[in-house]
């Protein structure tokens, strides 16, 4: 019922994207005319035909055959004809297609120009497949971050080679209190290199916004590590000095009013903050990710799944890659830096959610220069245009997968659908700094759907029950057919989530549950689970009824996964597990029955 | 092994940065960013303050430490807290 939910939101989208959309025979672009003659037509005639065209359409025009191998296909192409001329030009097929040549030709049609895709000429970007993985080179084609201005709050930036061509404006080293932001670890100008390395300048690697002007701001000292306080310092320097974007890959400490309240200023100064979420393993992103108004980022690594140091759950806003370098320096993040030891350039594969963050900022910086300004909508428009990921039990990807064509397209197309936004909200209003809700982990409608049969059952053995239902039978209804349902998708910070997972699923889902698996085990999800809960409580006075409402529950529970998502371990997705689910679905049916008639006659 | 005057609290949050604790782990170079010094304990991991003293940045190398976790810093590597240290003793 879920994916039937879905499916019709997305068909709806669809019908909206289509009925939106101006169509690609009134878009592409072209500059020649593809005439295709019959193949029975003389190869004299054909030339007149071509001879004559000529005169017609304008001197500056000429048709000729389309390639050596054209020849016995008779495929002819009229060229001359000006690109930026679209209308004109679809007049001129229009017109030939009433002309005598229609009679010879089985069709005229115009010969649309592909666009070459942005692939840079830097000879190591081969080597970036974290930047193919976001969709970079149709990306580029849209926007390049021009007149966009991105505060890297780092160990600075020294200019290395491969960011010769990139414009670095004036920054600040609050570490040791000067106006020269070079970097003496090699962190900052990698995350600097990712956001906007020099590209298609022959040499090294390329970088997300290249035409976006960074501005280096370092806080962090030689080991890698800096005060609270240089921090919000730097973030307010960023805010009053022009930038867009700021890049934080830094966290850990606890939580900070003056940090938050520089956040807050930033914010509402148009600032768009991202930052890591963190190497931990946690299920959290640290601070400054977890403020409010701060993209949190998690890292993928090159098979596009979690990253395994990345921190996830609780505050995950989005992921991008972020590399792994377990199995070598090819899983990880290609830039150029510095080595601290000698001060000189060097290309490093490092990995991290610091690497993850500064594609979520530069892919920011262009949506900022494809003119949204506001720092929500910018933030909405990276939400929505992710790559959502199905089953994120977990929260591991916030919304989805970073993708920067789609991300670049939707803030050029303008104004998003209400639906979308209404998703949005429900993905990110409810963050706070203590609890965090995703609606995404929450299965809705199989949910009621249980929770309805289950009392639809109870409405059928109604004569058996008391005329005042019992607290517990409800409980036992509830807790077999669905559970607290909406405390599945509830984090709290810094707490392992399994035990509210625990609390949000019903009783046949209690053998995966603790793992996040939509699977449901076998044992769990069967008629042994009310055998042992009514041999134990049909004794005592009030908590049978718990033990008949979870049979009614479980047995409700079980049907509609029968139907909706019959996957079970061991047994699969098979007929098995479907005539697996029904048959002890009738046996807990079977099994109230027995226990409501007995309860009667006693 | 972490001891706290303070509380037993597994989150960094939770230490004050006055507290003087003892750690007992491992030293190892992390691999995250441009690399960190850290010390692996039971469950946890911190950081090395300045990575100072130098005398216990060894790969491998067993210590046992005195200082105090710094909550008023932030970190490119992200491993877990920052700590100062102010004794050490190497466990051979």
């Amino acid at each position: 019922m879920k994916r039937l939910f879905w499916l019709a939101l997305f068909f709806a989208a669809f019908l909206w994207v289509v009925g939106a959309y101006p169509g690609l025979s009134n878009q592409g672009e072209f500059d020649s005319i593809i005439l295709n003659f019959k193949d029975d037509v003389d190869v004299t005639q054909i030339e007149k035909q071509v001879a004559d065209l000529t005169n017609t359409v304008g001197a500056n025009k000429s048709s000729r055959l389309n390639s050596v191998f054209a020849g016995s296909e008779n495929v002819y192409v009229l060229e001359g004809l000006s690109a930026d001329a679209n209308k004109k030009n679809r007049q001129l097929i229009k017109q030939l297609k009433r002309s005598d040549l229609k009679q010879y030709t089985q069709s005229i049609e115009p010969n649309y120009i592909y666009r070459a895709l942005d692939v840079p000429n830097d000879p190591d970007y081969s080597r970036q497949w974290n930047l193919k993985s976001i969709n970079m080179e149709q990306a580029w084609s849209h926007s390049k971050g021009d007149g966009v201005t991105v505060a890297v709050i780092d160990t600075g930036i020294s200019p290395v080679k491969d960011l010769a061509n990139t414009t670095l404006v004036a920054g600040y080293d609050f570490v040791n209190d000067q106006v020269d932001a070079a970097d003496d670890n090699g962190h900052g100008t990698h995350v600097a290199g990712t956001v906007a390395q020099s590209t298609n300048n022959n040499y090294g690697v390329a970088g997300i916004a290249y035409r976006a002007k960074l501005m280096p701001l370092k806080v962090l000292s030689a080991f890698g590590g800096g005060t609270v306080s240089d921090i919000a310092d730097a973030i307010r320097f960023a805010a009053d000095n022009g930038a867009d974007v700021i890049n934080m890959s830094l966290g850990g400490g606890g939580r900070s009013q003056v940090m938050e309240e520089a956040i807050a200023y930033a914010h509402n100064k148009g600032v768009v903050i991202v930052a890591a979420a963190g190497n931990e393993n946690t299920n959290s992103a640290s601070f400054p990710a977890r403020y409010d108004h701060v993209i949190a980022v998690s890292a993928l690594d090159k098979d596009g799944k979690r990253a395994p140091y990345s921190n996830f759950g609780a505050g995950v806003n989005i992921s991008a890659p972020g590399g792994a370098t377990r199995n070598g320096d090819e899983g990880g993040i290609l830039q150029e830096t510095i080595d601290p030891s000698t001060g000189r350039g060097i290309f490093s594969a490092f990995q991290g959610t610091s690497m993850a963050s500064p594609h979520v900022a530069g892919v920011a910086a262009l949506i900022k220069s494809s003119g949204v300004s506001d720092p929500d909508t910018v933030a909405k428009i990276l939400y929505e245009s992710s790559k959502g990921i199905q089953s994120d039990e977990l929260n591991e990807f916030g919304s989805g997968q970073l993708d920067a064509l789609a991300a670049v397209k939707l803030a050029q197309k303008g104004q998003l659908p209400f639906w979308q936004f209404l998703r949005w909200l429900w993905q990110t209003a409810f963050f706070r700094l203590r609890l965090w809700f995703d609606l995404e982990a929450v299965p809705v409608v199989p949910k009621v759907l249980m929770i309805g049969v289950a009392y639809g059952l109870a409405i059928l053995f109604k004569a058996y029950l008391p005329n005042r239902w019992p607290g517990l039978l409800h409980g036992g209804l509830i807790a077999g057919s669905a559970g607290l349902f909406l405390l599945r998708g509830l984090y709290i910070f810094d707490l392992p989530q399994w035990p509210l997972r625990m609390l949000g699923s019903s009783i046949p889902e209690w053998g995966t549950s603790a793992q996040a698996s939509p699977v449901l085990n076998p044992i769990t999800a069967s008629v042994l689970v009310p055998i042992v809960l009514l041999g134990v409580l049909l004794s005592h006075p009030s908590w049978k009824w718990y033990a008949i409402g979870s049979t009614l529950g479980i047995a409700a529970c079980l049907a509609v996964s029968s139907i909706l998502d019959p996957e079970c371990l061991w047994i699969g997705t098979t007929l098995w597990a479907r005539a697996y689910l029904v048959i002890n679905a009738v046996l807990c049916v079977l099994l109230a029955y027995l226990a409501l008639k007995a309860e009667a006659e006693r | 092994m972490i001891s706290n005057n303070a509380s037993d609290d597994s989150k960094a949050s939770s230490f004050q940065s006055s507290d003087s604790v003892t750690i007992e782990g491992v030293v190892r170079r992390s691999r995250f960013g441009a690399g960190a010094w850290t010390i692996e304990s039971t469950g946890r991991t911190v950081q090395i303050f300045r990575n100072q003293p130098e005398a216990i940045l060894e790969e491998g190398l067993k210590v046992r430490v005195t200082g105090k976790v710094r909550t008023d810093m932030m970190t490119a590597a992200m491993v877990g807290p920052v700590f100062e240290v102010d004794r050490y003793q190497r466990l051979e």
